[in-house]
C-alpha cells in the first residue's frame, strides 16, 4: 500500500530500473514459457525465425517474385526481406495484443497474494515481444548480408525507430492490460485487430502502390505501423535517410504519447485491479 | 505466495513498545458485502498475534491488506519494517519450471538477491528436504513438497514483520514442527508474526496475544486462551441460539459463559472433605465440586459434568454425570437439582481451572444448556513430596541398587513369577500378536515346559499355584492341561476359562532332581493360522501368567 505511490515518478522508468533483476527474470520467463518442455528448447528462438525467413524468401522471393520499388538493387531475395521486415513490426505488435489483455487478469495470484509492481507484467511481454523483434531483426541483417545487400550509414535509424516502437508497444501493453481487468471480451477483440494491422500496414505492397489509391492513403498515412515499416524498409534496404517529415514526427509522437497515455491509465487503475479479480 | 515489501518507512528504534503494524478503523467493503468493518488494532515490535475467525470472517481480506496486495475501502495500515507475506502457497510457481528454477525466482520475488541464493543453496535444499525434486519440474510436486520449497526460502529472508495466512496447516506433522520451530526463532530474535490459523495449539504455543475477527467486525482481543475460549464456544452452536457472555472476573481473569439457557448453572463451589470451599489444595487432597443447576425447560436426563484445565488451557481430567450412567430422569422447568463430584487432586502444583457444564448426551457439541468455563481457579501448593514435573502426580518409588536383579530364571520358593509383562507366557493380547520371542521359546509344538530351580523345601510338601488362561475360539472352548513335574502329573483337567490352578506337589516329584521341571501338555493347542485366516502358525494354548510354588 505504500510503496506503489511514487513509481510514477519519471513515467515508470524508475520502476524498471529499481526492479531490474525482478524484470529480466519475468521476461526471461516469458520468452522460455514457449519452449519450455520442448526436446530443442531455447533453440527454437532462433530457429522458428529462421525458418519463417526461408519461408517468405522462397515464398515471396521465389514464387512471387514481386518488387516493391523500380530500384536496380531489389533482387527476389531483397524483396522477401522487405516482406519480412514489415512482418517483424506486425509480429511484434500481434503478440503485445494477444497477450497483454490477459497478463494482469491471468496472474490473479501475484496480483492478490504479492506486492509486485505490477508494471512488470506488461512490461515483461513487451520485453519478450521486443526480444523476438531483436532476434528476427539480426537473422534479417544477416540476411541481407548473405543476398549481397550492405546496409548503409542510414541503417542506424534502426535504433531510434526501434526505441520508439518499443515505446509504442509498452503503451499499447498498458492500455490493454487495463482494459483486460475490467472488460475481459477484449482479447475477441485484439484478434481481429491484429489481423487488420496486418493488412492495413503495407506489409505485402509498397507505400508507393497505397498512395495511388487515394482514400485509402488518407486513412491509412496515420498508422504508426505503416510508417515505420516504410521507414524501415528505406532506411536499411535502400540507405535513404527518412524522407517522411511531418509524417516521422507524427510517427514518434505517438509512439510517446501512447505510451505516456497508457501508463497513466495503468497506474490509474492498478490499485483496484485484486478488487476486480 | 511470498512477497516482498521493499519499503522501510521509518527507522526503528530498539524499543519493544514501537508499533510494527498499525491498523486504523479498516475497512473493506466488496460489491455485496462488507468482508471487514472498521477494525483497529496495533501490533507491538516483536509481538506474535494470531487471527482467528470462522471462515468468511475477513481474516484474509485483512492479512491481504496488511501486505498492501488489496486496497483498504476506508482506513490505513502502517507497517514499520520490512515486511514479508505468506498468503497462499504455490502462488508465482510456474508447473513447467523446476524447484530451483522458482526458488529463484521467489527469492527474486522477495527482494533477496541472487548471488544469497547461491551461497545458501545447500542450505535451503536441506530445510526443503525434498531430494532430487529439487531438479523436476514442480508440476511432478505433491502438495506438501510445493509447502516445503515455499518455506525453505524463509531460511535466508530477513523480515521485520511477517505475515502469514495458514500457510504452515499443509504439509506433514514434522514438516510443521520444524516450521514453528523456525517461526520461534525468528520470534527470539525479535521479529513481528501475523498470522491466521485454525489450529488451536498452534495459535496457543506460538501467540502472545489473539485477535477474533466474526463476520468482518473485530470481536475478541486478547490473550490466546481467553480469545480461543470464547471463540470455541463461538463455534460449539452454530445455531448461535445462546448468548454468550463474558464477563470480567477477578484480577481481570475472564470467564466464558455460552449454552442455549434450557437449564443453567446458578449455584457451584469447590469444597474440600469437610465441605469448607477452598482455592488452594496439598496434592491428591479429597475436594468436592458441587453444582446446582437449575433447569428452565422440560428436559430428559440432562448431563452435568466437570472439567479440569491447567494455566495453558489443556485439559487435565473431566467427567459427567453421563459417562458415570447416573440417569437423572426428566425434569421439569423450576426444578433444581444439586450436583456433586467428588475426586482427589492428584495433580501437579500450579494453577487450575474448573469448568462446569450442563448439556444433553455425553458432551456439549450438540445441546449445550449452559456452559461455564473456567469459572474457578483454583491453585495445587506442593508437599513434602520429591518434586516432580508435569501436572500429574503419579505414585511413584525409587530404587537404587548395586546388585543387578536377575530379571528371569531364578526364583526363591514361594515367589510369584509372573508371566504377564517379563515372560514369554502371555502369547497373546487383546491388539494382537506379539512378536515370536527370540531367545527362548518354550513351547514345542502341543507341549511347554520350563524348569525351575527350587530351594530345598526342608522336605516340606509344596503346593504350586498357577494363573491360567486358555486360549479359546469359538469352534475350541477349551483347553485340556496337563502338566507334570519332573515327569509325574500333578495337574489334569479341562480349562475354558481363566482359572487359579492350586496342586499339592507329590514329593516322589523331587525323588529325581531338588529342581522342578515343568512340562505343559496341551492336545488341542492351535495356531490362529487353524481357525482364521491369519497365517500365524506360532501355536496356542494356555497363557501362564502368575506361578507360585510355596511350602505350606
Amino acid at each position: 500500500m505504500n510503496n506503489t505511490s511514487k513509481s510514477s515518478s519519471f513515467l515508470g522508468l524508475k520502476t524498471y530500473f529499481e526492479n531490474k533483476d525482478l524484470l529480466l527474470q519475468f521476461t526471461q520467463r516469458e520468452i522460455t514459457n514457449e519452449t519450455k518442455g520442448s526436446a530443442m528448447g531455447a533453440a527454437w528462438l532462433v530457429l522458428k525465425p529462421l525458418f519463417l525467413l526461408g519461408l517468405y524468401v522462397f515464398v515471396f522471393g521465389y514464387i512471387f517474385d514481386g518488387k516493391f520499388s523500380e530500384r536496380p538493387e531489389e533482387t527476389q531475395q531483397i524483396h522477401a526481406i522487405g516482406i519480412f521486415v514489415g512482418l517483424n513490426v506486425i509480429h511484434f505488435l500481434a503478440d503485445i495484443l494477444g497477450t497483454c489483455p490477459r497478463c494482469v487478469v491471468d496472474n490473479s495470484g501475484l496480483v492478490k497474494r504479492t506486492v509486485l509492481p505490477l508494471e512488470l507484467l506488461p512490461v515483461s511481454q513487451v520485453g519478450k515481444a521486443g526480444f523476438e523483434f531483436l532476434v528476427t531483426s539480426t537473422l534479417m541483417i544477416v540476411g541481407l548480408l548473405v543476398f549481397g545487400l550492405v546496409p548503409g550509414v542510414n541503417a542506424l535509424w534502426f535504433f531510434p525507430l526501434t526505441i520508439s516502437l518499443i515505446f509504442l508497444g509498452l503503451g499499447i501493453a498498458y492500455l490493454l492490460a487495463t482494459i483486460g481487468v475490467y472488460f475481459r471480451d477484449i482479447t475477441q477483440v485484439t484478434q481481429v485487430a491484429s489481423m487488420g494491422l496486418l493488412f492495413a500496414s503495407a506489409v505485402f505492397y509498397s507505400v508507393d502502390m497505397l498512395k495511388q489509391t487515394p482514400v485509402a492513403w488518407s486513412i491509412l498515412q496515420f498508422n504508426p505501423a505503416l510508417i515505420l515499416i516504410d521507414a524501415f524498409r528505406s532506411t536499411i534496404l535502400w540507405n535513404e535517410p527518412l524522407h517522411f517529415g511531418t509524417q516521422l514526427v507524427y510517427y514518434f509522437a505517438f509512439c510517446i504519447s501512447t505510451y505516456i497515455l497508457g501508463f497513466f491509465v495503468f497506474e490509474k487503475n492498478k490499485k483496484k485491479f485484486a478488487d476486480h479479480m | 505466495m511470498l512477497s516482498g515489501n521493499p519499503t522501510t518507512q521509518t527507522s526503528i528504534t530498539d524499543t519493544s513498545s514501537v508499533t510494527a503494524i498499525n491498523i486504523e478503523g479498516v475497512s473493506k467493503n466488496f460489491k455485496k458485502f462488507t468482508a471487514l468493518n472498521n477494525i483497529s488494532f496495533e501490533v507491538k515490535r516483536g509481538e506474535c498475534v494470531g487471527i482467528v475467525g470462522l471462515n468468511g470472517a475477513g481474516k484474509s481480506t485483512l492479512l491481504q491488506i496488511i501486505a498492501g496486495t488489496l486496497p483498504a475501502s476506508e482506513g490505513k495500515v502502517t507497517c514499520n519494517g520490512k515486511v514479508v507475506a505468506l498468503l497462499e502457497l504455490g502462488t508465482g510457481f510456474n508447473e513447467e519450471y523446476t524447484g530451483i528454477e522458482n526458488l529463484y525466482m521467489n527469492a527474486a520475488l522477495l527482494g533477496v538477491p541472487k548471488k544469497l541464493i547461491n551461497e545458501k543453496l545447500p542450505e535451503i535444499e536441506s530445510f526443503a528436504e525434498i531430494g532430487d525434486f529439487i531438479n523436476k519440474p514442480v508440476k511432478t510436486y505433491s502438495s506438501g513438497m510445493k509447502v516445503r520449497l515455499a518455506f525453505s526460502l524463509l531460511t535466508q529472508i530477513d523480515p521485520e514483520i511477517m505475515i502469514i495466512d495458514e500457510a504452515l496447516s499443509v504439509g506433514d506433522t514434522y514438516f510443521a514442527h520444524k516450521c514453528a520451530h523456525l517461526m520461534r526463532s525468528f520470534r527470539k530474535q525479535g521479529k513481528t508474526f501475523l498470522f491466521v490459523s485454525h489450529s488451536d495449539a498452534m495459535v496457543k504455543s506460538l501467540c502472545d496475544r489473539a485477535v477474533l475477527l466474526d463476520k468482518g467486525v473485530l470481536i475478541r482481543d486478547g490473550l490466546p486462551n481467553d480469545v480461543l475460549e470464547y471463540y470455541s464456544a463461538m463455534i460449539s452452536q452454530k445455531e448461535r441460539e445462546f448468548e454468550i457472555q463474558q464477563i470480567e472476573k477477578e484480577k481481570g481473569r475472564t470467564v466464558t459463559r455460552s449454552g442455549n439457557g434450557k437449564a443453567s448453572i446458578v449455584r457451584f463451589e469447590l469444597m474440600d472433605s469437610d465441605s469448607i470451599p477452598r482455592r488452594k489444595f496439598g496434592i491428591g487432597e479429597k475436594v468436592t465440586i458441587s453444582c446446582v443447576l437449575e433447569i428452565n425447560e422440560v428436559l430428559d436426563d440432562p448431563t452435568v459434568g466437570f472439567l479440569i484445565r491447567d494455566r495453558v488451557g489443556n485439559d487435565i481430567f473431566g467427567t459427567n454425570t453421563y459417562h458415570h450412567k447416573i440417569d437423572i430422569e426428566k425434569m421439569s422447568a423450576g426444578q433444581q437439582i444439586e450436583t456433586t463430584f467428588e475426586t482427589e487432586l492428584f495433580l501437579g502444583p500450579g494453577e487450575y481451572s474448573l469448568t462446569l457444564a450442563a448439556h444433553d448426551g455425553p458432551d456439549h457439541i450438540e445441546n449445550n444448556y449452559d456452559w461455564f468455563d473456567r469459572l474457578i481457579v483454583f491453585n495445587v501448593l506442593p508437599d513434602g513430596r520429591p518434586f516432580f514435573s508435569g501436572t500429574s502426580a503419579l505414585p511413584s518409588q525409587v530404587t537404587v541398587s548395586k546388585e543387578i536383579s536377575q530379571l528371569n530364571r531364578l526364583y526363591s520358593l514361594g515367589d510369584t513369577i509372573d508371566f504377564t509383562d517379563t515372560g514369554n507366557s502371555h502369547r497373546y493380547t487383546l491388539q494382537g500378536w506379539h512378536k515370536p520371542e527370540q531367545n527362548h521359546t518354550w513351547i514345542d509344538g502341543k507341549k511347554a515346559s520350563l524348569a525351575i530351580d527350587i530351594e530345598d523345601s526342608g522336605g516340606s510338601v509344596l503346593f504350586m499355584k498357577a494363573h491360567i488362561k486358555p486360549f479359546v475360539t469359538k469352534e475350541q472352548d477349551f483347553q485340556d492341561l496337563e502338566i507334570k513335574g519332573n515327569g509325574i502329573t500333578i495337574f489334569k483337567g479341562k480349562l475354558e476359562r481363566a482359572e487359579i490352578i492350586e496342586v499339592m506337589i507329590p514329593a516322589k516329584v523331587f525323588k529325581k532332581s531338588p529342581n522342578i521341571h515343568l512340562e505343559f501338555e496341551i492336545p488341542h493347542a492351535l495356531s490362529a493360522a487353524e481357525c482364521t485366516k491369519n497365517l500365524d502358525r506360532r501355536v496356542l494354548g494356555t497363557a501362564l501368567q502368575r506361578l507360585v510354588i510355596e511350602s505350606e
